[in-house]
């Protein structure tokens, strides 16, 4: 076994514990685990992965690896933009209701105001 | 003729993002019309919410910037469940439209002919110093737009319009930025609200001008009606 070998099967436990969150599903867990399984086992025999990767018929390993890649990024690109449209959806909410709770109705003249725009008039 | 009950009858929302310099005049000249007011800083940096305050008017400040559509939305809300108003107009913050015509785009909806009456300047009046650029950038949007929204109109992205309470009740603007336009007119087409156009004058003033849509936005309006498209 090769020197960068060892620092890579060594690392990747870490980098699956740092993505678990607490707040994970068990699906999600388990798929990192298993994530970082199939890492260790293909740096150790990367023969491997050539060899599924032949049997799927579609090469190299590399190959193989490189469209599971994309594969995932894309996944995870999904569902960010999802949860980033979400985010936006529940920021527009609260700021609208701030808004509407705080409105000055035509009588209440903010006559004081040093235009410091920060001032609300309840 | 309205008389000044039936003008108090009407909200006229404004959205405003940095119109410090200009959105008292817009809204003395509004309020001089004896129309009923609700401006929307969409958390502008400058001092249009202490301006806007100082006014007799209804004064609403977004907290962070969220967007012209999101604005309207929060106006739109704010109109049904707080005020008592029957006719709901948009009117722009910066200026380029004049508040006689508010009368003329409430019209059919008085008259009950329509339920939403959209505001136009390639129907009749000729807009005073339109860029030629702009000119023809407005029509190529409105033709897109009128491919995608399968809705007839000449000047989509006008925001000059009139809504019944009925018809706003059926309206939710979910795009917080310019692409409310087009939303607008999908929701038309969606639930089936009746609509006319009406001729409106725009003065494109040098303010007006500088504020206005440059062509990148432009763009995203374009990118935003095909992306919508895909997503359905």
């Amino acid at each position: 076994m090769t020197f960068a070998q060892i620092v890579f099967i060594l690392i990747l436990p870490f980098i699956g514990r740092f993505l678990i969150k607490k707040e994970n599903k068990l699906i999600s867990r388990v798929f990192i685990v298993l994530l970082v399984i199939i890492g260790i086992i293909s740096i150790i025999q990367p023969s491997l992965t050539s060899f599924i990767a032949q049997k799927v018929g579609i090469g190299r390993g590399t190959d193989l690896v490189l469209y599971m890649y994309i594969f995932a990024s894309l996944l995870i690109f999904g569902s960010m933009r999802n949860k980033i449209v979400d985010l936006n959806r529940t920021l527009t909410k609260i700021t609208r209701e701030i808004a509407i709770m705080n409105a000055k109705s035509p009588d209440q003249l903010n006559i004081d105001d040093n235009s410091d725009n920060q001032g609300y008039r309840n | 003729m309205m008389n000044g009950q039936d003008k108090k009858r009407v909200l006229v929302i404004i959205p405003a993002f940095n119109e410090g310099k200009i959105i008292e005049d817009v809204i003395s000249d509004v309020i001089s019309n004896g129309y009923s007011v609700a401006v929307i800083d969409d958390g502008s940096k400058d001092d249009t919410f202490g301006k806007i305050s100082k006014k007799s008017i209804f004064a609403l400040r977004h907290i962070v910037n969220l967007g012209q559509g999101a604005a309207l939305q929060t106006g739109f809300e704010f109109g049904l469940k707080k005020t008592s108003c029957d006719y709901f107009v948009t009117f722009d913050a910066d200026g380029q439209h004049k508040a006689e015509d508010i009368e003329s785009i409430v019209e059919p909806i008085l008259k009950n002919q329509a339920d939403v009456v959209l505001g136009s300047r390639f129907l009749g009046v000729d807009p005073e110093n339109i860029p030629r650029s702009r000119r023809l950038f407005l029509k190529i949007a409105t033709l897109l737009t009128r491919l995608v929204s399968r809705i007839e109109v000449t000047d989509t992205h006008n925001g000059f319009r009139a809504f019944s309470r009925h018809a706003l009740n059926q309206i939710e603007l979910l795009h917080n930025d310019m692409s409310h336009a087009s939303e607008i007119l999908s929701i038309i087409h969606e639930k089936r609200l009746r609509f006319v156009e009406v001729p409106v004058k725009i003065i494109y003033s040098e303010y007006s001008l500088e504020k206005g849509q440059p062509i990148l936005n432009g763009i995203n309006i374009l990118w935003d009606i095909f992306f919508d498209e895909v997503k359905k």
